[in-house]
């Protein structure tokens, strides 16, 4: 049987969640590089999808910045994950709000565990704990 | 040229291949074949078959032209372009609907049970040469069905069997021989 092209093979990598990706990756050196290398694309594709299954809302860099810690991007297969599971964790509830609250989901996320934890302010090295947040409420904090 | 007229295509790197006869209209889902209608005579393609020059089998070709020949009453990519460049490219109120409308037929194809039939006898290497077929014509809702259902027996699939389903050397395996020469070459620079 033939191999299947690049872009074919990108358009599959498109319909599968993060996981299935990671494995897709892993399973040789040119669909790693292949993967990776279209990685933001690829992470485009799947907010599209989210927006227009209207389980998400329209995003933007200027929304997520004050909530991002260092070293986490916006077109990251890691922010993907987060984001899907939130709004997956969502759809099982039947919760159509949706991922109003995604937000603050990023952010107990990222600070690793769900109690009160200092919250990450801007995207520099340095990290400001300004407020705490509490577990079930949502953050209100606006861009500085 | 009639509306009804049907197409030939044949498959030109396989002397044996038959010939396909497909409508006009159902054709013209593949963006390949309706740029060929528009620059070619009907009298040459009255007389000739349309070439497909893919390393595929028939039985392939038999499922394109059998799945556009279904969905030959689906609104056209194109089509849908071309409503858009004549109402300006804006994105106005009725213009939204419209393409609410053509997501939801998508969408509608994509869940339809007589896609589940039609894949239903179809093996992996079949399920391939459909794939390539329709995107060498470009029929993209076709392209998204199959990459749909490829998605569908990958999902949750150990690297391994990813590996089998995709016909994927592993190269990141490591063979016993291997992990003992790692272990080896560590433990003689760290450990010694």
């Amino acid at each position: 049987m033939s191999f299947l092209p690049p872009e074919l093979l990108l358009l599959i990598v498109e319909k599968l969640d993060v996981p299935d990706i990671v494995a897709l990756m892993f399973t040789c050196r040119a669909n790693y590089g292949l993967i990776k290398a279209y990685e933001q694309s690829i992470v485009k594709a799947r907010f599209c999808r989210l927006e227009s299954s209207h389980a998400f809302f329209s995003y933007s860099w200027d929304m997520w910045d004050p909530w991002f810690p260092p070293g986490l991007r916006l077109h990251s297969f890691e922010f993907l994950e987060m984001l899907e599971g939130g709004t997956r964790g969502r759809r099982a509830a039947g919760d159509l709000r949706l991922a109003l609250g995604c937000a603050s989901y990023v952010n107990k996320l990222c600070s690793k565990e769900l109690g009160n934890q200092p919250k990450w302010k801007g995207r520099g090295n340095k990290v400001e704990p300004t407020e705490t947040i509490q577990p079930g409420s949502q953050s209100q904090s606006k861009r500085p | 040229m009639a509306a009804n007229q049907t197409l030939r295509l044949q498959n030109m790197l396989n002397p044996e291949s038959r010939v396909f006869e497909v409508d006009r209209v159902a054709a013209e889902h593949s963006t390949v074949i309706r740029t060929i209608l528009e620059h070619f005579d009907e009298s040459y393609l009255a007389e000739n078959a349309i070439p497909i020059l893919i390393d595929v089998s028939d039985d392939a070709l038999a499922k394109v032209c059998e799945w556009v020949t279904h969905w030959k009453d689906l609104p056209k990519a194109a089509d849908v372009v071309a409503d858009y460049s004549k109402q300006g490219g804006t994105h106005g109120t009725a213009n939204k609907a419209e393409e609410t409308e053509e997501e939801g037929t998508e969408n509608d194809v994509i869940d339809s049970p007589w896609n589940v039939v039609f894949f239903s006898g179809v093996d992996a290497k079949m399920l391939y040469e459909i794939l390539i077929t329709a995107n060498y014509l470009d029929i993209k809702p076709l392209c998204n069905l199959c990459c749909e259902f490829i998605a569908t027996i990958i999902r949750d699939k150990p690297i391994e069997e990813v590996c089998n389903i995709l016909c994927i050397d592993m190269e990141f395996t490591i063979t016993p021989e291997q992990g003992a020469a790692i272990r080896d070459k560590i433990i003689r620079d760290y450990y010694r």
